[in-house]
């Protein structure tokens, strides 16, 4: 990439992995009207999921929706601190100004997002330039890809870490640190329901054994079992929690179709999400943190 | 480029208000569910301590019959009622006012059940099996106390004519100190069956069932 910007002769540069896809041919004309403000040196697009197959491509078709509204979130806030490989568009008197991509970063998007948020400039989203990616479809493609990412995160954050101070806005004093809170929180509930789940199914077992228990003779059902179990779930606040994330997520979800103009149904992609992200989503992160602390290396695939 | 960067505070603020309200709406709901409950199972003690007096009644007024109408179905709105109160103290927490008062009276309605229950078949030459169960939701005992809890239920729904009364062995009532005098309670977890025989350390419904008539 490096060799393509010393060569290119324009005054912007454009960024693609193997793996995008642009369905519109306009993208581009819609984007560079936002270097109109002088202080933009890169415009994110939205991404989304190219034609999502199989259980993990749809759980990412998900993801993805959601990184629309967080990233617009973000760019309302000048906050965008990731942008993506798939069709981000540079100015290129930065690259001349403050060097080319870092070629020991593991994920040189990342660290160049933070480089241009370090020199005070801005990164915006645009809403309008959709650019498509090719989502692994495969548990250990999938796995690595995320394991580059997240190690490739983890040192950027611990380069530019003098970032999290309010001298660098609502980026440095609230969204890097409340990213970070998140991913720790959410690995940490993850496993914490795990094991509670876990215990629970094993203490119902073995109360199902103390009665010696079979379904044709003891299982009674009865107007007072349904309306203690409701009663029991609906007294809680999880409940409720729950049941507020899934309208927040349907929210978000409406709004990045509308965005991305996409027809496809999603509910099924939806299902799949609420069930396996959170697990997936720990699992990532505990792998890539071993190998961040031993300090193994990470390969591309 | 040192100039200095916008908090964007009126924004920020925005989203931690609509986080905040969501987050209390999920507590408000919960807590309408609860106390609704609560208000629900206060008006059904009121209810079954008439229902016991109506009983109550009956037995005295028995002469030859013995049919004294309403007597077993009652036991299984005090045992539902139970169950309940378990969830609400679940929520409410164990130390909670409204949950202790209503507690002892549940215990009181039990009680005055049990003695009806006792009355009724020595009167009427019946044989009910009755069982109490001291329970305690204090930290070391409140598994077994649900374990043996859940045998129980399977008992009475495969019996419905087994009268089960359960008692927190930590409910600071006379009645219960002199209950657990009557049958040398000493620790908690612990099932009298038919007011004869004293089980503890129960695993199975078997080790219950033999002693059931």
């Amino acid at each position: 990439m490096n060799f393509g910007i010393k060569k290119a002769k324009g005054e912007i540069i454009v960024t693609m992995d193997a793996d995008n896809i642009i369905v519109k041919g306009d993208i581009l004309k819609k984007m560079v009207y936002n270097f109109n403000d002088s202080n933009v040196m890169c415009i994110a697009p939205t991404t989304a999921i190219y034609n999502p197959k199989g259980i993990l491509q749809r759980v990412q078709q998900v993801e993805y929706l959601l990184g629309v509204f967080l990233r617009k979130a973000f760019s309302s806030i000048n906050a965008i601190h990731i942008t993506s490989g798939a069709f981000s568009v540079y100015r290129k008197s930065f690259f001349e100004k403050h060097g080319d991509f870092d070629e020991h970063a593991l994920t040189e998007d990342m660290e160049m997002a933070l480089r241009i948020q370090y020199y005070g400039y801005r990164i915006v989203n645009d809403l309008t330039a959709v650019a498509y990616t090719i989502a692994p479809n495969k548990f250990i493609p999938l796995m690595k890809q995320r394991r580059r990412w997240y190690v490739g995160l983890m040192k950027c954050l611990l380069k530019y870490r003098f970032m999290f101070s309010k001298k660098y806005g609502a980026m440095g004093a609230i969204v890097l640190p409340v990213a970070i809170t998140t991913v720790i929180l959410s690995v940490i509930l993850t496993f914490y329901v795990t094991i509670i789940s876990l215990s629970e199914i094993n203490k119902e077992l073995n109360h199902l054994q103390s009665i010696n228990f079979n379904f044709a003779n003891n299982f009674e059902l009865n107007k007072f079992v349904f309306e203690r179990f409701f009663f029991n779930i609906f007294s809680s606040p999880i409940a409720y929690f729950f049941i507020i994330f899934i309208f927040v997520l349907l929210g978000y979800m409406f709004f990045a179709k509308k965005v991305i103009k996409e027809h496809s149904e999603i509910r099924l992609s939806i299902f799949f999400f609420i069930f396996l992200y959170s697990f997936l989503f720990a699992f990532w992160w505990v792998v890539s943190f071993l190998y961040y602390l031993f300090n193994r290396k990470v390969s591309w695939r | 480029m040192e100039e200095k960067r916008p908090l964007y505070g009126k924004r920020i603020i925005l989203a931690f208000i609509i986080a905040t309200i969501l987050f209390a709406l999920g507590f408000l709901l919960s807590y309408i569910v609860t106390y609704s409950k609560y208000q629900s199972v206060s008006i059904s003690q009121g209810t079954i301590g008439y229902s016991l007096l109506d009983l109550e009644l009956q037995e005295r007024l028995i002469t030859s019959s013995c049919n004294v109408l309403g007597l077993f179905s009652l036991s299984t709105e005090l045992d539902e009622m139970g169950s309940t109160m378990g969830i609400l103290e679940k929520r409410f927490g164990k130390t909670d006012i409204r949950v202790l008062s209503q507690k002892e009276i549940y215990s009181m309605l039990e009680l005055q059940h049990f003695l009806l229950i006792k009355s009724y078949s020595e009167k009427c030459n019946k044989s009910i099996n009755s069982i109490l169960f001291f329970y305690s939701n204090e930290e070391n005992f409140a598994d077994a106390g649900e374990k043996i809890g859940y045998i129980l239920d399977s008992l009475k729904s495969q019996k419905k004519q087994v009268m089960i009364y359960s008692f927190d062995y930590n409910l600071k009532i006379n009645l219960i100190e002199l209950l657990k005098r009557n049958y040398n309670i000493t620790e908690p977890n612990i099932v009298i069956i038919n007011e004869k025989i004293k089980l503890n350390n129960i695993n199975n419904i078997k080790d219950i069932q033999k002693y059931i008539k």
